[in-house]
């Protein structure tokens, strides 16, 4: 390094891409408290620096130096050999090609400078500090009253459909059933009443035709009933396990055949009503059985695993992470159809051939939403489906 | 709201497989500039900003949404979910590839892969581990940040640079990269380097490669063999590549080491 450098009032140097020192003036070693020979491919630029400098140079300025060629004014603090900051201002430039680039260095103290900079940037945080907070406050008071105004409309919809969900309710439980009641009574009495001989084979077919709709629309009318009628029959949450849950809703269905992989379930605690969650594993695993692929044994896998995501659903612009239990049920059977998605989960929604009343799934739903929670479908037509459930995973939820 | 340009999303290339690229802390998409060509004929590529990043829309910068890194993992979310992507390569450099993991634990059927680029799920170092930095290193860095934003008014004077093979995308490069908010960008790096996430390692079903850089302070050896260890579905690729950004200062080797992954481990040709 030419005479002029090494003693020019400022720093100079350079290091290669990997790092390490190549050249280094004299005024810089001497402000470190190092001699040439310690340095000088030793040491990498980086390792002389502060802890929070080499972060800082390492995610923003080396980046920046490798994008664009060159760095101006940067400020970073060397740390001296006998442990001293020593901040400086560093302009840097990168030259030659991928393999065989070297960086260098020019630089000034910018030690007294930078105690007055930091007194205005003391300053200049408390002022935005509490601007900060007064604009806070401001679209806090704001928003709060939006939210009430909000809160009212809802409040006062939410009654209206609780009446009419329970003059609903009223109707399926009686005014519609009752008709039914006498309508497979009077047909009942019908049949009794005639002897075989009397009529003719028309007639007979109408009457059993008769009584197997009425009876239909009898059981029809009482599940509907029950599905709506989940809310008040869910009790206080209780903590359960879930590979008990799956067990017990095997057993319930009653096939030995199912045996679903369990060893996935890395979280077995389960908070809310037992006894409905474990019959949303009755549907998914009958559904399952129901529906599998008649060229290949029907395959279950059961997941399970602590997530953190966000509490709010339905609100939009709010923010809590929270812990939630996520359960993930995977088969290999006959799938749905693509493009039905959510539309799986709706009431009377039928997508295979004898697919029962359509209402397995919709309980499913229910029974999670009435946990806070949600489940979600991603389906492969042929291949197999995957549902996801969410819960809170908390009881106070 | 319109993710796509909350998030400064672009869509580029003709090819069927996606590939999304999630810069780290301090950066934006513009990093990956040296990759994106090895790939741009036979993939389709997602390039993004996080909200408070580059170009991103600063006004839809929620301080509780991106008070955890789970709210930058939502950021990737919404995008597969607006575009429908599935099965996609997710490559994330340093805090991203933290990112990547806990998006992929939330939704796996969005993820095919995940290349993680000098990872970290931990920092600090704890009794048992050592992540490389302690509390006090930490706030060091938040000083040097402070001190560094005061000079960035200058910054944004406009320097035209000398680069003769594409001299538009320098100008631009050092208006992006500038770009960023102080305060969003110390949030940032606050929940990046004060985040512990070492126990969601394990919950990651969806395959992984990391890359680890040679003598990588901000991502060192032992944690690179600490996150291939931990998780389930791994391999780890040893890179010459110096430093903790090899996509930027050794894109050759950082292209050869993610085309290899490709082809002999996800079997794309």
């Amino acid at each position: 390094m030419k005479e002029i450098a090494q003693n020019t009032p400022c720093y100079i140097f350079s290091f290669k891409a990997n790092g390490l020192i190549t050249e280094v003036n004299d005024l810089l070693l001497k402000a470190l408290g190092y001699q040439r020979e310690e340095l000088i491919s030793n040491y990498r630029f980086e390792d002389l620096l502060t802890m929070g400098s080499r972060i800082f140079f390492k995610t923003h300025f080396l980046p920046m130096l490798m994008m664009q060629g060159n760095v101006n004014e940067m400020f970073l603090s060397f740390s001296t050999a006998d442990g001293k900051e020593f901040p400086v201002l560093l302009n840097l430039v990168l030259k030659g090609e991928e393999g065989q680039r070297e960086i260098h260095a020019a630089g000034i103290q910018i030690a007294k400078r930078n105690k007055f900079e930091k007194s205005i940037i003391e300053a200049k945080d408390t002022a935005e500090k509490a601007l900060k907070e007064n604009v806070l406050l401001q679209d806090l008071k704001s928003r709060l009253e939006r939210n009430q105004d909000l809160l009212e409309r809802q409040l006062h919809d939410l009654k209206r459909i609780n009446r009419e969900h329970v003059e609903f309710n009223k109707i399926l439980a009686h005014d519609l059933q009752e008709p039914m009641r006498k309508v497979r009574l009077f047909a009942g009495l019908l049949e009794g009443k005639t002897s075989k001989e009397e009529l003719n084979p028309e007639m007979q077919t109408y009457l059993a035709k008769l009584l197997g709709l009425s009876e239909y629309a009898h059981e029809l009318i009482a599940r509907l009933q029950n599905f709506h009628s989940l809310e008040e029959r869910m009790t206080n949450a209780a903590v359960g396990n879930l590979e008990e849950m799956i067990g017990a809703a095997i057993s319930r269905i009653g096939n030995e055949d199912l045996m679903p992989d369990l060893g996935g379930l890395k979280e077995k605690r389960v908070y809310g009503d037992i006894k409905l969650l474990t019959r949303v594993f009755r549907e998914l695993l009958s559904n399952a059985w129901q529906f599998r692929n008649p060229e290949r044994p029907l395959e279950i896998e059961i997941a399970s695993e602590i997530v953190t995501d966000n509490y709010y659903r339905s609100l939009t612009g709010a923010y809590r992470y929270m812990d939630f239990l996520q359960i993930q049920f995977k088969d290999n059977a006959s799938g749905f159809p693509s493009n039905v998605n959510d539309r799986i989960f709706g009431l009377m929604q039928k997508f295979h051939e004898n697919s029962g009343r359509g209402l397995g799934l919709a309980y499913c739903k229910k029974i999670v939403e009435l946990h806070n929670g949600r489940i979600l479908v991603n389906t492969k037509q042929i291949q197999g489906t995957q549902f996801t459930i969410v819960l809170p995973n908390a009881l106070d939820l | 709201m319109d993710v796509l340009k909350r998030n400064n999303v672009k869509v580029l290339g003709e090819g069927k497989q996606v590939m999304m690229f999630a810069h780290g802390f301090g950066c934006d998409q513009t990093m990956w500039r040296h990759v994106i060509p090895a790939y741009i004929n036979d993939y389709k590529i997602v390039l993004f900003d996080y909200v408070g990043c580059g170009e991103s829309d600063l006004t839809q910068y929620h301080e509780e949404r991106y008070s955890s890194l789970h709210g930058y993992a939502l950021d990737i979310l919404d995008i597969c979910e607006t575009l429908d992507l599935r099965d996609i390569i997710l490559i994330g450099h340093s805090v991203s590839s933290m990112i990547g993991m806990l998006a992929s634990i939330k939704r796996p059927e969005y993820f095919r892969s995940l290349i993680l680029v000098c990872p970290s799920p931990c920092y600090i170092n704890k009794p048992g581990y050592h992540g490389g930095f302690e509390e006090k290193d930490l706030e060091g860095l938040m000083e040097v940040m402070n001190n560094n934003y005061v000079g960035w008014a200058s910054f944004l004077a406009p320097v035209v640079m000398k680069n003769n093979e594409q001299p538009g995308l320098t100008e631009e490069l050092e208006r992006s990269f500038c770009s960023m908010d102080k305060e969003i960008t110390q949030n940032f790096a606050s929940i990046t380097f004060f985040s512990d996430n070492r126990d969601d390692l394990k919950k990651v079903r969806v395959p992984c490669l990391v890359l680890q850089c040679s003598e990588d302070d901000i991502a060192p050896e032992d944690v690179g063999q600490y996150v291939n260890d931990q998780l389930e579905h791994s391999v780890i690729y040893y890179m010459k590549a110096t430093g903790h950004c090899p996509h930027m200062s050794h894109p050759t080797e950082t292209i050869e080491c993610i085309s290899r992954y490709l082809e002999t481990e996800l079997a794309i040709s």
